[in-house]
């Protein structure tokens, strides 16, 4: 132990970085460590980075001190992106189904509402809108009547011009 | 059923659609026309994909403004000379030239994006109902109008005026107070 101990005093580990509390219990922790995995050398450190970063401009591509800070921008910018893509495709769905519904006569508003309890989410509402027309018909129907009178009057009786096929339950 | 890149091809194309601008408020209009320029009204809507119709608007000479934003409401006019900048009244902006009113109030809508100016070539603007021939030819469709314009009192039926609710019927010697 004392030995590890003047080793590490002499030698103190750059890579990787174990962030603790306190000094004397980094050195206790990274004992262990730097015996079982010694930290890779320089070569492969930076290979890392310029494998992320060989399609970059320039000196963001070759240059170490440069890239690592272009690498670390763009993670964080593919982080963010990943968040604001979800919100990008919802309104996109939402845009979408507002369109189909006043093509249907009703407005988005009055579809969701009316569709509440049918459980179908925007994104299917969508894909249906633009593939399956006939289907989406319908299911505006539904919700025009499920709006005004609720949604037992709606799925009560069948909508005019729509064919449906009647599944018996045993 | 046409095949499936028929059916692509039509999905796609682009439609021309008139719009009757007579009597119509000018800033709901501009909007109206705006979402049919973008292809907002199609649930194959993307911003990247330019799915975009054509509109023709016609009679521009009697669209509507509210209130007195005839007197009010400016426009800023270049004239060409360096240092001098015309506001004109909307009036007098639409007696210049009776188009540039709603050209003017689609282009502030649209997206401030490049799309902008490629979405304004695909608005036609005419002041009356007179339409070029090759035009005529590709009218698809009418934009539902924002407004439908109030009738004048001669332009109702008698049945309609006798069968409107009254709030009282007045006795057959009744004057009223000057």
């Amino acid at each position: 132990m004392k030995a590890a101990l003047q080793i590490l005093t002499e030698h103190p580990p750059l890579f990787p970085k174990f962030r603790v509390e306190s000094p004397e219990k980094e050195m206790f922790l990274t004992l262990a460590r730097y015996v079982r995995s010694p930290p890779p050398d320089r070569w492969w450190k930076r290979r890392y980075v310029f494998n992320n970063t060989w399609r970059f401009w320039g000196r963001h591509r070759n240059c170490y001190k440069i890239a690592i800070q272009s690498m670390q921008h763009a993670w964080r910018h593919a982080r963010r992106g990943r968040a604001e893509k979800k919100r990008f495709v919802r309104g996109l769905w939402i845009e979408r189904l507002r369109a189909a519904s006043e093509e249907h006569g009703l407005s988005y508003e009055h579809l969701v509402v009316g569709l509440d309890m049918v459980q179908i989410d925007r994104k299917v509402l969508s894909h249906l809108a633009i593939y399956e027309p006939k289907t989406f018909k319908a299911l505006a129907e539904i919700a025009r009547i499920s709006y005004g009178e609720g949604l037992m009057a709606a799925t009560g009786k069948q909508p005019e011009g729509v064919f449906t096929r009647v599944i018996h339950w045993e | 059923m046409a095949s499936r890149v028929q059916q692509h091809w039509l999905t796609f194309s682009r439609m021309w659609l008139l719009c009757d601008a007579r009597w119509q408020p000018t800033p709901e209009l501009a909007k109206r026309i705006c979402k049919y320029l973008e292809g907002r009204h199609k649930p194959v809507y993307h911003p990247l994909t330019d799915c975009g119709d054509h509109v023709v608007v016609i009679n521009t000479k009697e669209v509507a403004f509210d209130k007195n934003q005839w007197e009010k409401k400016l426009y800023a006019v270049n004239t060409g000379y360096k240092d001098t900048m015309i506001a004109m009244s909307a009036k007098d902006f639409h007696r210049m030239d009776p188009t540039k009113v709603i050209e003017r109030e689609v282009y502030s809508e649209l997206p401030k994006n490049s799309q902008r100016q490629n979405l304004m070539t695909r608005l036609h603007l005419f002041p009356d109902e007179n339409i070029p021939d090759n035009i005529k030819e590709n009218l698809v469709d009418i934009i539902p109008p924002v407004m439908e314009p109030p009738k004048r009192l001669d332009e109702f039926t008698e049945e309609e005026k006798a069968s409107w609710p009254r709030f009282f019927i007045p006795p057959a010697d009744y004057k009223p107070a000057d």
